[in-house]
């Protein structure tokens, strides 16, 4: 783990449980749900009240948005259904 | 258990001379098909209603998937059939009850590996250390590219599908398996057999690829803001000294 950064925080030692480094590691395990309850309210407090982590976390967010409603699934055909279906029952 | 497994077959497989990089392919990536769990107690016409119930509703996703693993309608169709064939066949080692879906998954997976992984050496298959090695070399120069969100708006659901289909295969699957399906990390770790570090640094490294693309895609079609591209995230933390 890297020293923190201590060049713009003279107003976030209260915050600083974690530093930049580790949330903005941790983005897309917080946007994943991958991480822990006690641990991602520790990070998303950081979030709040960090500028920088905050617009990371924005591009972050809405890309992974972005990806879900553009890549909507596809139709399978009706016959390949009924092959599988016909195939299963032995016909 | 599964480390045994995977000596027992190499031990079988010295004969055939194989190659260090090939020795994770070499176990039968079905092998845990064949795990039955319990002896079936239920009878054919129960066992129908559970696989049209609980397994043939997730065909149109599967569809999708193989479509976009094979990008040939035909292939998708082969691959979709042959999963639901083996997944009737190894009806016993699915523990019901378990996510159906990540278990379809799994066979699907395994069995385009099998099919196609012979065929083409698959030449972007990017290792697990090289993708850490990129993933930590990278935190001090977070998102050097604009993808801010205004940038991707104007892209179509196509396009976005075809940057993603041009993705490396081990990046595009663990993306679609997350950001699309929603799969945890674990299930995607054992829908494609790898660790859970590598699917976290195989999502992350993807993301990036996949948004980069996007990025200089929509630049190309006019969606261009990068004359206000800001470098705020490198410039303060090189000052750290």
């Amino acid at each position: 783990m890297e020293q923190k950064d201590n060049t713009n925080n003279e107003n976030e030692k209260h915050l600083t449980e974690v530093d930049c480094d580790e949330v903005i590691r941790k983005l897309n395990m917080i946007l994943d749900g991958e991480v822990a309850k006690e641990e991602e309210n520790k990070l998303l407090h950081h979030i709040d009240d960090c500028n920088n982590c905050l617009e990371q976390y924005h591009i972050e967010k809405s890309f992974k948005e972005l990806l879900k409603s553009k890549l909507q699934n596809l139709n399978v055909s009706v016959s390949l259904i009924q092959t599988i279906k016909n195939r299963i029952s032995g016909k | 258990m599964k480390q045994k497994k995977t000596l027992d077959m190499k031990e079988n497989t010295t004969e055939e001379s194989l190659t260090h990089a090939d020795t994770e392919q070499t176990e039968n990536p079905d092998a845990f098909l064949e795990q039955v769990l319990k002896p079936i107690t239920l009878t054919k016409e129960e066992i129908d209603i559970i696989f049209e119930k609980e397994m043939l509703p997730h065909i149109n996703a599967l569809y999708t998937f193989a479509f976009r693993l094979t990008n040939n309608e035909d292939d998708a169709n082969d691959l979709v059939q042959e999963t639901y064939l083996k997944a009737y066949r190894f009806f016993g080692s699915y523990e019901q009850g378990t996510n159906a879906k990540a278990w379809l998954y799994r066979i699907l997976k395994n069995s385009f590996i099998n099919n196609y992984r012979k065929q083409s050496k698959e030449p972007n298959k990017i290792d697990y250390e090289e993708a850490e090695t990129i993933f930590h070399s990278e935190k001090n120069n977070y998102n050097p590219i604009d993808s801010r969100d205004k940038v991707f708006k104007g892209l179509l659901g196509d396009e976005v599908s075809n940057a993603l289909m041009a993705l490396p295969l081990d990046f595009k699957t663990v993306i679609m398996l997350c950001d699309i399906e929603g799969f945890t990390y674990e299930e995607i770790a054992k829908i494609v057999d790898t660790p859970i570090g590598t699917v976290r640094s195989r999502l992350h490294r993807g993301r990036k690829m996949l948004k980069e693309m996007l990025a200089k895609y929509a630049a190309s079609l006019g969606y261009d803001i990068s004359e206000e591209h800001e470098n705020s995230t490198q410039d303060e933390n090189s000052e750290t000294n």
